[in-house]
């Protein structure tokens, strides 16, 4: 098998308690520095809810008493926004912030609409969701060979699987090896459109993860629009992109696949049954656009397990009904 | 001779006196106007770049008042919220520049007040509050320039007077 490492840019202590009053760092402090944190979640009035792959643990303060209060909340938000929410707007209406590292944050507070009913400020913090971001190189190597054919040029895929298996982690670094040519791909020129800034970890733009010498990243664009632009602009071999849902995204992969460029994408599905019942993602495999579909799964509480891989017209490929643990990065999470 | 000295540093002083008091009111308002213009290029900045505020204030601060912004932006970064590095930042220019020196507790309440929310909210907020603190200080800018029209040749005259008065009484 190729080496596999877990690359360890920053730690996510030197990641995380900087943004946190002295009172809470005081209390994550002691975890061992070995803890596989996936995600810190911090609620006003309740413990600190730490998950990672071993299973959850809560934080009390001293006396069973809740760790964090609103005051926490909004002291951390500001320092995560370094002191500027109004530069963070954008990324803020759609739910998260993105720390240098990769690490996402989740906000949950007040939505404020605007005029047209869309939400356009989050206020009033009242939760905050570290999640550790960190890129996994060599995640994709067991998958690479079963969505190559054989001339090097990946398959149209969708990657399915429920949230925190593994499908970001798994596609960021087929993103790299495709750019790369590494494991027998044909090197490709590639263009992720990077919604949640999540793929690329981007901060203000600057990719956080390599993502290889032929990526362009289009961070912050919707999907639809993000492709169609990719397509007409940058000539891309290969897009890929997270978390395909709506039927804008559906027909906008739809346009792409048909232009000749090949689109991998992830989404969540927990399984391929389930993923019968979404009609727009069916109506994309239905049309020829998508080429291998694969599943991923968790066991033992590791993610990133390939429990099997389809065809377009999802008929099973090489599964051989066992399953095969994509990568070990137990702090690779996304 | 000891008196013709005395007589000359009394001079000198009484015309130092003068000149530093007219300086004070000069310095002042210089400092409001660079003030009042920092705040609009950083709500400009704000609205159309979107850059952290760090980012904003070294590229956007007059050379007046550089002193002020370069130890806020130190302060940011050890301090964990704004009004808090603003205020260190203050007493740190006042010690190293006249001008913060001389700036009034009014003007002083406006700046504060304007840090109070300042990088706290949303791009529209924030484009209120400089609003706000602009029209503020153009008021409090009005009343220091034409306080320096009106008294600071005084104070400057009146001290190189009450110094050749005292000269001649004392002569």
């Amino acid at each position: 098998m190729p080496q596999m490492k877990n690359t360890k840019e920053a730690h996510w202590k030197d990641t995380i308690l900087p943004m946190l009053p002295q009172k809470l760092e005081r209390l994550l402090s002691p975890i061992e520095d070995e803890y596989p944190l996936e995600e810190l979640r911090i609620r006003a009035g309740q413990p600190l809810q730490l998950c990672s792959s071993l299973g959850d643990r809560l934080l009390y303060a001293a006396g069973k008493r809740p760790a964090a209060t609103i005051e926490d909340c909004a002291a951390i938000f500001e320092r995560v926004c370094g002191h500027s929410i109004y530069a963070w707007e954008d990324e803020i209406k759609n739910g998260f912030v993105t720390l240098a590292g990769g690490c996402r944050v989740g906000v949950c507070g007040r939505a404020v609409r605007d005029e047209r009913g869309s939400i356009a400020h989050i206020s009033d913090i009242t939760s905050i969701n570290f999640r550790v971001g960190r890129a996994c190189v060599g995640a994709a190597n067991l998958l690479l060979p079963r969505v190559l054919r054989p001339d090097g040029a990946p398959y149209a895929a969708l990657i399915v699987s429920a949230p925190g298996h593994g499908k970001t982690t798994i596609l960021r670094d087929m993103v790299r090896q495709l750019s790369y040519g590494y494991g027998g791909a044909c090197p490709q020129r590639v263009c992720v459109i990077d919604e949640r800034m999540e793929i690329s970890g981007s901060v203000r733009g600057a990719p956080q993860f390599d993502l290889g010498p032929r990526t362009d990243v289009l961070c912050g664009s919707g999907k639809p629009e993000g492709i169609r632009l990719a397509v007409r602009t940058l000539s891309p071999q290969v897009i890929a992109t997270d978390e395909l849902g709506s039927l804008q995204d559906a027909n906008a992969v739809q346009e792409a696949a048909f232009s000749g460029v090949t689109v991998i994408a992830t989404a969540h599905v927990d399984s391929v049954q389930a993923l019968k019942k979404r009609r727009t993602l069916m109506k994309l495999i239905e049309s020829g656009a998508l080429e291998r579909i694969v599943q991923l799964g968790r066991s033992s509480g590791r993610p990133g397990i390939i429990t099997g891989v389809w065809d377009g017209e999802l008929r099973p490929v090489a599964n051989k009904g066992r399953e095969v643990l994509c990568f070990d990065c137990s702090q690779s999470l996304e | 001779m000891f008196r013709l000295l005395a007589i000359l540093g009394i001079v000198a002083g009484s015309v130092y006196m003068g000149i530093h008091a007219s300086l004070k009111l000069k310095h002042r308002r210089e400092i409001i106007l660079a003030l009042e213009n920092d705040i609009m290029q950083l709500s400009i900045g704000m609205d159309f770049l979107a850059k952290p505020l760090a980012e904003l204030t070294l590229r956007f601060c007059s050379p007046a008042t550089e002193i002020f912004w370069a130890a806020f932006r130190d302060e940011l970064k050890l301090e964990g919220d704004v009004p808090k590095a603003w205020q260190n930042a203050m007493n740190t220019a006042k010690k190293q520049d006249a001008g913060f020196a001389a700036l009034k507790k009014e003007e002083l309440k406006i700046l504060e007040e304007y840090a109070q929310s300042l990088g706290a909210s949303d791009r529209t907020a924030q484009l209120k509050n400089a609003t706000m603190a602009q029209k503020r200080l153009d008021a409090v800018g009005g009343e220091a320039k034409e306080e320096y029209d009106r008294k600071g040749r005084l104070y400057l005259s009146m001290g190189v007077l009450c110094g050749i008065a005292i000269a001649i009484l004392l002569w």
